[in-house]
């Protein structure tokens, strides 16, 4: 499977339901009293829902976010950003490591942005997320084994007898289909347990004026069905293990179970049984806790804080606004619907941008022609400036290219430069048109580079780029850019810290017009490093 | 050997320490009206009890009569130790010090504490 399949699924389930998460804590906090904590609880249902399934709607507002230059139509346009926003936010973090003087830093740095473009990064953090999925779901079976092992062992006997009548008269009473019930020694407390064939675990020192408030507690769980809820948590839990906010509303969702089961558990009652049930909860709490969030039970206990308000709640008189938990479901299902439209609208959403044919970037038509200079060495002088380079040390020796004829070029003329044991060379006709400027170091020429899209994705850039370009071209063969219809980038690559693109001048007249190339090193130092206008075929 | 006993086991050995031997029915018949434990429940607890060594049984007779092999000094040492390591790290002058501040601790308390101390100096 294509692991920008997993990204889609991942980036999107997590940023919306991320968000939902974060509009739950305050809500659930204001709102409890008013919507009731079922509503609170089908608020958190929904955001299981949306970071569970692999669902999306078309929008057409996310058309618009499709970043330029996303060579992979199967990336979706919120992923999509995620990959060049950290792309480029690599590529800055190298920039300061260069501004510091730290080149091995931000070679690294180019390394990491462009294995994230292309080189199998983020198939590599796929199976990094499928491992860590494994790790927690190993981890949650591990504690449920040992948790159902020790309640196996230290299992007493099936409630019966008196006990087991009232019990079943409270399953008629709530409506629910009784399922076994054990006495246990030693268990931390109360719980209902399993989700194929559940059953509710009793500490045989349950006092016996506790025990009926106790088994309605744990009846309401299963009426609930808040053994099915625990799976949700795992799954949720163990495929978006990497996201804290997902195991927070793990931990919040549970802590609402319980106060829905209260909510079950107390509607009936009058005020003195109500107090009485409170009281069961403070003894409750005064045990040890119940395991963590990865057993598949339900507990009673609740500590500090939490108990308190939960005393409160059991003890105060229900305010539950109906329309309002109409309001608050109907709006948290439309925000769902919402969470999930997060694909392209209509058929062209497939349609890949692609790299080698970029939108044509025009030329400004206008220029000034001017006189070449009549001392041809302070021109080469001021070309290699214009380029980038340092001309002074550079020693230049000339020798006539009888052998290389150009149509229309006459007799040329080759000047290598060399400096410090790097050549470089320019091509001059006959009138003094520069036709060739070549560093023959660059590093580009051994074609060991990696592809990159840095520059080349950013239309504004892109302009910069060609703009400074055809500058350099009116500056040395003046004219010469008005043959240009338009340009177009043949490719960006990198190696070893620096960033070329090569860049094609369309002519009008692509029947018989020459193209016209530059190479140019964008990253660190702006140079020219390649210009030929002239074919040699 | 340490024995340890479970919540429910102690309620037990309370009732063997009380009077020992006893027979099952009899520690039934003490434990039911506060626990609301059946025969078998008592039945299970015993045999668990009589595995680990906190109590043995005595067939001889026409009913089956266990008696604690465990003193109650013996358990509530384990005990003490369980909820000192539990509560306060195991530290015992924690403790102490959470009863001093807490001011459930008399002047007697105290000077029996400190007579304890010195008794253990000597």
């Amino acid at each position: 499977m294509r692991s920008a399949l997993i990204y889609n699924f991942l980036i999107e389930a997590n940023i919306m339901a991320s968000i939902a998460i974060l509009l739950m804590i305050p809500l659930r906090k204001l709102l409890r009293k008013q919507v009731g904590n079922t509503a609170i609880c089908f608020g958190w249902l929904l955001v299981a829902i949306r970071l569970l399934c692999p669902l999306t709607l078309p929008n057409p507002l996310i058309n618009g976010i499709r970043p330029a230059y996303l060579d992979d139509a199967v990336i979706r346009p919120i992923a999509g950003q995620i990959k060049v926003r950290v792309v480029d936010a690599i590529g800055d973090l190298g920039r300061v490591f260069w501004q510091a003087g730290n080149r091995q830093g931000y070679s690294d740095m180019q390394k990491i942005a462009v294995g994230v473009d292309y080189n199998g990064y983020p198939a590599i953090l796929a199976w990094i997320w499928l491992a860590g999925c494994a790790l927690v779901l190993t981890w949650f079976v591990w504690k449920n084994v040992q948790f159902r092992t020790a309640l196996r062992r230290n299992q007493i006997e099936e409630i019966s007898g008196k006990l087991k009548e009232m019990y079943l008269q409270l399953c008629i009473e709530r409506k629910v289909k009784p399922v076994p019930v054990y006495f246990t020694d030693p268990v931390p407390g109360a719980c209902l347990v399993g989700v194929i064939k559940p059953y509710i675990v009793l500490p045989v020192i349950t006092a016996p004026q506790d025990v009926k408030n106790v088994l309605i507690h744990e009846i309401c769980h299963l009426k609930n069905r808040d053994y099915l809820w625990n799976i949700l948590r795992l799954l949720c839990c163990a495929i978006h293990w990497f996201n804290p906010l997902v195991w927070i509303a793990a931990t919040m969702s549970r802590t609402d179970s319980e106060l829905r089961c209260d909510d079950r558990v107390t509607a009936p009652m009058n005020e003195e049984e109500r107090k009485d049930y409170a009281n069961v909860l403070v003894l409750a709490s005064a045990r040890k806790s119940m395991p963590g969030l990865g057993v598949m039970a339900t507990g009673m206990t609740m500590t500090g804080k939490r108990l308190k308000s939960r005393v409160l709640t059991v003890l105060s008189e229900k305010q539950t606004k109906r329309w309002l938990t109409i309001t608050f479901a109907v709006l948290a299902f439309l925000c769902l619907i919402a969470a999930f439209c997060t694909s392209e609208w209509g058929q062209n959403i497939r349609q890949s941008i692609s790299y080698m044919n970029p939108n044509p970037i025009h030329l400004v038509p206008e220029h000034q022609e001017r006189q070449m200079p009549e001392n041809l060495q302070d021109w080469e002088k001021e070309l290699w400036t214009l380029a980038g380079y340092d001309y002074e040390g550079m020693a230049p020796y000339r020798s006539t290219a009888a052998d290389q004829q150009w149509e229309d070029a006459g007799s040329l003329t080759r000047v290598f430069y060399e400096h410090d044991g790097i050549m470089r060379y320019c091509t001059f006709a006959e009138d003094g048109t520069l036709l060739e400027l070549q560093d023959m170091d660059a590093l580009w020429l051994s074609g060991d580079y990696l592809s990159s899209l840095k520059y080349s994705r950013d239309e504004t850039v892109r302009q910069e780029i060609s703009d400074r370009l055809i500058a350099f071209l009116d500056s040395v063969n003046p004219g010469m850019s008005q043959t240009i219809d338009h340009m177009e980038i043949d490719w960006e690559g990198t190696q070893d810290g620096q960033i070329w693109m090569s860049l094609n001048g369309i002519p009008k007249d692509q029947e018989t017009g020459e193209w016209i190339t530059f190479t140019v090193c964008l990253e660190p130092e702006w140079q020219i490093q390649y210009f030929a206008c002239i074919s040699n075929g | 050997m340490v024995v340890q006993v479970t919540e429910a086991e102690w309620k037990i050995m309370e009732c063997l320490w009380d009077h020992a031997p006893q027979t099952m029915g009899e520690i039934t018949a003490t434990l039911e009206p506060a626990t609301g434990w059946t025969r078998q429940t008592v039945i299970t607890l015993l045999k668990r009890m009589t595995e680990k060594g906190a109590v043995s049984m005595d067939d001889s007779g026409r009913a089956k009569k266990y008696v604690p092999l465990i003193t109650r000094e013996e358990a509530s040492t384990v005990e003490t130790h369980k909820f000192l390591d539990h509560v306060f790290k195991g530290k015992a002058s924690l403790l102490v010090n959470h009863l001093v501040d807490s001011g459930d601790l008399s002047a007697d308390d105290l000077q029996q504490i400190l007579d304890i101390i010195r008794g253990e100096k000597k």
